[in-house]
């Protein structure tokens, strides 16, 4: 019984289908799908290639016939390849945009597919000589190797002059590290102490006030001419006053309070300025 | 005491984010009467309509909002748009939330398109995440919603003509389709808009170039289905384009459903909601800022197979095409409210007939003379170039408002 709920079985009869034509007599049917695949049949036309032939229903009269055939099987084995097999058709959806590489496929990705509105992407845009031509590349290595070692040591060496005269080689090493540092392009320097306690800050800045002093003060009476003294306060001198303040007068308690220089820069010169001005 | 303008006058429930929106931008009240007052069922404003309203509250300071007893009249007096300001509605990361009502049917992106014309005219940054039972990331085909995606890749990138172009992202979070599964919630996406690029007039365009269509990009997506859906509608919308452009690629999303709680006889279940798959086409053209793109998604009583869904969409990508013009009709209403808010300044786009003639757009040509902007020349473009057979020349001039928040005395 197909399905759980029990439904009208019609009793049909056991007959070489054919389409349209219709059930009359009374015997029993030995399948309800049999009844189901009559029902769909006599609805709908059958597929123009019928690869499997279904010979379910077209041998039960051929069954019975051959029972009362003589026992000894005539079965001789498969032909070879006698009939055509049913071709199986492989529809395969998981296939995805295959032969793109994968470096295009990352670059579309990352401007399409990321949160941003997409800008353009264009290959012809990235450099196309990503690699120098073909030389030995170990003769060009060692080139690269001599190369900066020589920067180094022109660069380092009057660190290493210092550190003849007995100093700490360790102190030197972080010397060095710290001009490469700056060279490649820091921004901070690592050796600065950024937090200490607030008496240790003000006695360093202190004791160098004081020397900064007496350096000056000895120089001037010996007579020795130094550079221009300059404060670290004249470097920081703009300040940020924000963008939707206005660009004349003074602001507060609701009211703009306008000098008389800022009226005259918003309404410029009077009108007969150029009279008396510089003329040639 | 400011003076204050008559508020302008109103009808119907017609173009009624657009006019909300032009109000916010140019700072006049406006007072809309007969929403939907004849029809029985639903009479006044409806859910989306009101999600907007309180949108706008939150992004502004200062407006004011008066509804009638029965919904169908709206009084609006709009603020200074501010933005996500911490404290007042965002939250202390800057972040404003909006709860969108389970009751909301359409999609986001007709919250996110308001969002994104207001967001350049802000005091300061813009960050909304839209959240709640009533998000919908997908296509909404029942009320011509476009998809969230075809928002950031279509919309968006045309206001870099305008010289708006850093800092704006839209994060979609979670996907949903819509969904009729659990009351009271027809979605269970989630979606940020960042938008961190104030000006003080937008530039003026001049987009009458519209050059060729050069690639095809598309996003296909699939929540809480199998992924081969994409796939399907891919090799579908392949099917189509892939005689008439050299360059098409389209992206798959699969993503899955969110479960959400529901009663059901005393007990608290969970049902997974939004399921759907959809696909979002982009043309790119060779004039600079033209988009073509169109949007299909499956229904949410499903029942329609990814080709079909595939095949419509490339369809309706090539009807898009066929209206031409610089600028498709999903843009149209976006770019010309941000050619009027520029500077006093003649901004030319070319629109196709289809486009200029959809009753949105003559709609909008009307709501702007009705603020007292300047009418548009529109001139038929043949005249100019034989190539250019049923398009328009639109000059709008811009009324030099801008950001109100930006001007410095």
């Amino acid at each position: 019984m197909l399905g759980k709920r029990k439904r009208e079985t019609q009793v049909v009869t056991k007959r070489k289908q054919e389409i349209g034509e219709q059930e009359s007599n009374a015997t029993p049917a030995r399948d309800s799908s049999d009844i189901f695949r009559r029902h769909f049949e006599a609805s709908f036309a059958p597929l123009p290639a019928q690869m499997v032939s279904d010979g379910v229903d077209d041998s039960e009269e051929d069954v019975e016939s051959s029972e009362q055939e003589s026992e000894v099987s005539e079965w001789s084995g498969l032909s070879e390849s006698d009939t055509d097999l049913p071709v199986v058709e492989v529809v395969d959806h998981a296939i995805g945009e295959s032969g793109i590489d994968d470096e295009l496929h990352r670059a579309r990705q990352k401007t399409f597919m990321s949160s941003r509105p997409p800008r353009e992407v264009d290959l012809s845009n990235r450099s196309t000589e990503t690699k120098p031509p073909d030389e030995d590349d170990a003769t060009e290595k060692l080139n690269l190797k001599h190369d900066l070692d020589l920067q180094r040591l022109l660069k380092e060496s009057h660190l290493l002059e210092k550190s003849k005269a007995s100093r700490n080689a360790s102190r030197e090493r972080q010397m060095a590290l710290e001009m490469r540092l700056q060279a490649v392009g820091a921004k901070t320097s690592v050796l600065t102490q950024e937090n200490m306690p607030r008496s240790h800050r003000i006695g360093i800045t202190k004791k160098a006030e004081s020397k900064e002093a007496r350096r000056r003060r000895e120089a001037k009476e010996n007579g020795v001419i130094l550079e221009k003294a300059s404060s670290k306060a004249s470097k920081n001198v703009r300040r940020q006053r924000g963008v939707d303040v206005p660009g004349v007068g003074k602001y507060s308690g609701g009211t703009l309070k306008l000098s008389r220089r800022d009226v005259a820069s918003i309404q410029g010169p009077p009108a007969g300025a150029s009279r008396k001005g510089k003329r040639r | 005491m400011a003076i204050t303008q008559p508020p302008v006058k109103f009808t119907t429930h017609r173009s009624l984010s657009s006019r909300l929106v032009l109000a916010t931008l140019r700072g006049r009240p406006i007072h809309i009467s007969g929403i939907r007052s004849k029809n029985p069922a639903n009479p006044g404003l409806a859910p989306h309509e009101i999600s907007l309203l309180r949108l706008l509250e939150s992004l502004t300071n200062g407006s004011h909002i008066e509804i009638s007893y029965t919904g169908t009249t709206l009084l609006y007096k709009p603020g200074l748009i501010t933005g996500s300001v911490p404290g007042r509605g965002a939250d202390a990361s800057g972040v404003l939330r909006h709860e969108v009502d389970g009751r909301v049917g359409r999609g986001v992106s007709y919250l996110v398109l308001a969002v994104c014309l207001l967001a350049p005219f802000s005091k300061g940054k813009v960050n909304v995440l839209f959240t709640g039972p009533g998000v919908i990331t997908s296509a909404v085909e029942k009320w011509g919603d476009i998809s969230i995606d075809t928002v950031r890749t279509a919309v968006l990138p045309i206001y870099t003509q305008f010289g708006i172009e850093r800092d704006l992202e839209i994060r979609v979070h979670k996907r949903s389709n819509p969904s009729n599964a659990v009351r009271g919630r027809s979605g269970a996406g989630e979606v940020q808009v960042v938008f961190g690029h104030q000006v003080r007039l937008p530039k003026t365009v001049h987009m009458l170039k519209t050059g060729r269509v050069k690639r095809i990009r598309g996003v296909a997506y699939a929540t809480g289905v199998s992924g081969g859906n994409n796939a399907r509608m891919i090799e579908a919308a392949r099917g189509v384009l892939n005689q008439l452009a050299p360059d098409i690629y389209i992206f798959s999303d699969m993503g899955s459903s969110q479960l959400v709680n529901y009663e059901k006889a005393g007990a608290t279940e969970k049902k997974k909601v939004g399921l759907g798959f959809g696909l979002s086409l982009v043309a790119e053209s060779s004039g600079p800022g033209v988009f073509y793109s169109s949007d299909a998604a499956s229904g949410a009583e499903g029942g329609e197979t990814p080709e079909d869904v595939g095949r419509r969409a490339a369809f309706m990508l090539l009807e898009s095409v066929e209206r031409g013009g610089t600028v498709s009709a999903e843009a149209a209403n976006t770019v010309l409210t941000l050619m009027s808010m520029g500077s006093e300044d003649v901004g030319r786009i070319q629109l196709g007939k289809d486009v200029l003639a959809n009753e949105n757009v003559v709609q909008l040509a009307r709501d702007l003379s009705s603020f007292g902007a300047a009418g548009w020349g529109i001139r038929d473009a043949a005249t100019v170039d034989e190539k250019n057979e049923g398009q328009f020349t639109v000059s709008v001039v811009g009324s030099g408002i801008g950001n109100v928040g930006r001007k410095i005395g």
